[in-house]
């Protein structure tokens, strides 16, 4: 489903080995293949470069070297369009911030993938996949209310619904229950592994808490910008 | 993203930063109005104010009153045939129309249906080509009377009023600009030189001598070409078909082999000989299409032309009468052959036009249409209604078809011609036009010649007053002008001032549409300003649009989407600001204005293409301005910004 091959990531005033007086790569060298229907958790301090890595997975972040696959798809090879509809169509992403839009209601936030589709047909049966996204988080009764009238959890829970919303084969969440209490993070988490589970969607879950990668399939931990441990 | 998304997206986010877009858009508004106001009313004034004298692509010469030498040439003094023919030949030039005044004393009286009693005055005339004007006296005639076509169902002619014709079962309203035409004449003379040129004084009448033969579609008839007519057999032949006996008109000789017809056409095709004497036809009713009012189609087979009806009062005196019946006179056959189907008077519509005061006899002819200034109804009113007390004319629909009758040779300032060469003709108001003489009137040219011939001879009919020059394109006028100088003809001082007026509108329209757009390019700015702050604050949004698979191109054009429709919001409101304004000064004008003659009751035009002008300028300057912002939202990393929480 994913495929990393000996990527690196630097950003300006960076260099690949931190030679000189520049500070190392985000990313060096980093290999890993993710299996249909896997869970991974990709752990390790801040600054490692777990959210990097996600972003470059999620076709969010450019200027890299090496070769990253998604679903068959060199992403380095990929025009914005067939990069944007990859990521309408094929991944859903889930924040830490959960990145909500205050002014819609949290229906219309759900809906919003539909918006961005490249047919009118996304958005004909947008709501009714939104009422079923939220069911499944259950936030149905909530969905004509506005996100900042809700609580850190059910936001987070929106998020995912929106993410859900076009079925994705795979999600991409960077530290999803990291602004959450652990009630309500432990919630997070059980979506997450129903939909591993029950649905077969790929998860790459970047975490720093134990729960998360006590509960994935595989772990990989990023030091400096490398895998330190777990199996490429 | 669909084009229907889009549509959504920007609706949300107009209706989310209606504070900061209206702050945006007062700019648009105001420089949108601005452009549209002033190109209004730069059209308005040309159209109605200046286009009404002179189109762009037109200009009156004239002849320049100091003789000039130069290049080798002699420049001519007289404006004639051959100044038209060269004129004609300059590049650019698509038509020559020459204009003739009336170059003899004349009075007029009438108007006691209008004004309540017969008005007295000397009468200016001048003659003009109705194949210049017959289109703006069809739209002005139109904006007086409403469309042709009533919109009046009907079954006949008699359902549709006077006047009116029933055409594939809606009415048609009389019309009057098609009347403004030569109705035609016949001048009695004693030899050439009293006939206008090209006609040769025969058998006591001016007429176009047959020469080297006729031209097409006329016949040689006793020396004169005539004009062919209508050729159908009527029913029964002999007696018409209904039975009443054709008349035999002796005397009536056609020559069909001095005719430049080919030969199938003079003898009918049928290769049968010609009649000379007997057998003769008239057909004075519809089939005489192609005669004049007041002739009569006359003749047998392919041989039928039209003739003038020759008329006779019982006293000459009766030429002065204002009643109608009276004035149509007795008609006269022609030679000493039977009347019989020739009408007893002049046809209905015609008068018995005498050779003088002192003649009884004439030809039936019909009025001569006439064409008067706007500008003189308003002097009317303004002056002659108020000074001597006279009912006041409340529109122009009211004249339209108003009779009244000129005496040629007579006047209140000058010696009056011998009484033997004095005339009466009657005329007929047939529309309105500026181009008409502002103090006097303007009948057809032809008509005009033929008046001057009377009274003055061959010479004053043939030297023209001036003459209006058309071009194929706005550019060629002022190279015509220079080419015309060569050949002694300069632009005459209404048509120079027309051009002067214009150039000067042209360049206050360039000045405020400049302004205009230096208003636009102002609130550009601001547009950027505004998207730049709106964008910084979406940041986060549009990061997220990025995440959920919006494109580059598709951040794009949803700020300049929203930039569009605020552009097409301001242009509307400001397209609404420069009418209300537009209707604003017009009320104002109109109280300061409405005492200057021929003054327009709307100064402005908001054609479509202003309406446009004010739009698109609007969304132009609006996608201008949101150029910048569109590229920086759409260049927004998504990662970082959604990294950043």
């Amino acid at each position: 489903m994913i495929r990393v091959e000996h990527l690196v990531k630097a950003y300006p005033g960076q260099a690949v080995d931190g030679g000189g007086a520049r500070l190392p790569a985000a990313l060096r060298d980093v290999s890993l293949s993710v299996g249909r229907g896997e869970f991974l958790a990709v752990v390790g301090r801040s600054g490692s470069g777990k959210t990097t890595l996600l972003n470059i997975l999620g076709g969010l972040d450019r200027g890299w070297t090496g070769k990253v696959e998604v679903g068959g798809q060199d992403l380095a090879s990929l025009r914005d369009r067939d990069l944007s509809l990859l990521r309408n169509r094929t991944m859903g992403f889930v924040f830490q911030a959960f990145h909500l839009l205050p002014h819609l209601t949290v229906q219309e936030n759900v809906t919003l993938p539909a918006w961005f589709g490249p047919t009118d047909r996304d958005r004909a049966d947008a709501d009714l996949r939104a009422r079923e996204a939220l069911q499944r988080v259950g936030l149905l009764h909530r969905a004509p209310d506005r996100p900042t009238h809700l609580s850190a959890g059910e936001r987070q829970r929106v998020a995912v619904a929106r993410a859900l919303l076009n079925r994705p084969r795979i999600l991409l969440c960077d530290e999803p229950t990291g602004n959450l209490d652990g009630a309500t993070g432990s919630a997070v988490l059980d979506i997450f592994l129903e939909l591993n589970r029950r649905d077969g969607t790929t998860l790459v879950i970047a975490t720093h808490e134990p729960r998360v990668s006590e509960a994935a399939g595989r772990v990989i931990v990023l030091r400096d910008g490398r895998i330190a441990e777990g199996t490429e | 993203m669909t084009p229907r998304a889009q549509a959504g997206l920007i609706a949300r986010f107009l209706g989310r930063s209606r504070g900061h877009f209206a702050f945006a858009a007062v700019g648009l508004v105001v420089g949108s109005a601005t452009l549209a106001f002033f190109l209004a009313l730069s059209l308005g004034i040309r159209e109605r104010v200046l286009n009404r004298l002179y189109p762009v692509n037109q200009a009156e010469l004239q002849v320049e009153q100091v003789r000039l030498f130069g290049l080798g040439m002699e420049v001519p003094t007289r404006l004639d045939e051959a100044s038209m023919a060269a004129l004609e030949s300059l590049p650019g030039v698509t038509g020559a129309y020459p204009k003739q005044r009336s170059r003899f004393q004349a009075v007029l009286w009438g108007g006691h249906e209008v004004i309540g009693r017969d008005a007295r005055v000397e009468a200016f005339f001048d003659g003009l080509d109705p194949a210049l004007i017959r289109d703006e006296l069809r739209a002005t005639e139109a904006e007086v009377l409403g469309p042709e076509r009533t919109g009046t169902a009907c079954a006949s002619d008699a359902d549709c009023g006077a006047g009116g014709r029933c055409d594939a079962g809606a009415c048609l309203r009389r019309t009057l600009w098609d009347t403004f035409r030569d109705p035609g004449g016949r001048l009695a003379c004693r030899a050439d030189p009293g006939c206008p040129a090209g006609q040769a004084c025969l058998n006591g009448h001016c007429g176009v001598p047959c020469g080297e033969g006729c031209a097409a579609g006329s016949a040689c008839v006793q020396g004169e070409c005539l004009r062919t007519c209508a050729t159908r057999e009527p029913p029964g032949h002999a007696d018409g078909g209904d039975g009443m006996a054709q008349p035999s008109l002796a005397g009536v000789e056609v020559d069909p082999g001095r005719s430049r017809e080919p030969p199938g056409h003079a003898d009918g095709g049928d290769g049968m000989a010609q009649p000379s004497l007997a057998g003769v036809e008239v057909d004075p009713g519809r089939s005489n299409d192609p005669c004049d009012p007041g002739e009569a189609c006359l003749g047998t087979g392919a041989a039928r032309v039209c003739r003038r009806l020759s008329c006779r009062l019982d006293d000459p005196r009766q030429a002065a009468s204002d009643d109608p019946e009276v004035i149509r006179g007795r008609v006269v056959p022609p030679g000493d052959g039977a009347a019989a189907g020739l009408p007893g008077r002049c046809p209905e519509g015609t008068y018995c036009a005498t050779d003088g005061l002192l003649a009884a006899n004439g030809a039936c002819e019909a009025p001569l249409p006439v064409l008067v200034s706007p500008f003189l109804l308003e002097v009317y009113n303004r002056v002659a209604a108020t000074a001597l007390d006279l009912r006041r004319i409340s529109g122009l629909e009211v004249l339209l078809g108003v009779p009244f009758a000129m005496k040629y040779g007579e006047s209140y300032f000058v010696e009056d011609d011998p009484v033997a060469q004095r005339a009466i003709r009657r005329c007929r108001i047939a529309g309105f036009s500026p181009k008409a003489m502002d103090f006097g009137f303007t009948i057809p040219l032809d008509s005009a010649r033929r008046a001057n011939a009377m009274l003055r001879g061959r010479d004053a009919a043939s030297e023209y007053t001036s003459v209006v020059v058309t071009t194929a394109r706005n550019e060629d006028l002022p190279r015509m002008i220079d080419d015309a100088r060569v050949l002694g003809l300069v632009p005459a001082p209404r048509s120079e001032e027309a051009r002067k007026a214009a150039n000067m509108l042209l360049i206050l329209t360039l000045v405020f549409a400049l302004v205009s757009l230096v208003i636009l390019g102002i609130s550009a700015i601001n547009i950027t300003h505004t998207f730049l702050m709106l964008v910084t604050e979406r940041r986060v949004e549009i990061a997220v649009y990025r995440a959920v698979g919006a494109r580059y191109l598709d951040i794009r054009l949803l700020i300049l989407g929203e930039a569009a429709a605020l552009g097409a919001l301001g242009g509307v409101a400001g397209v609404a600001v420069a009418w209300a304004c537009g209707r604003a000064v017009n009320v104002l004008a109109a109280s300061v204005l409405g005492r200057v003659p021929g003054a327009p009751s709307d100064l402005f035009l908001f054609s479509p293409a202003v309406v446009a002008a004010g739009l698109f300028c609007a969304v132009l300057f609006a996608l201008v301005g949101a150029w910048v912002p569109a590229r920086r939202a759409a260049r927004t990393d998504p990662a970082t910004v959604l990294s950043q929480g």
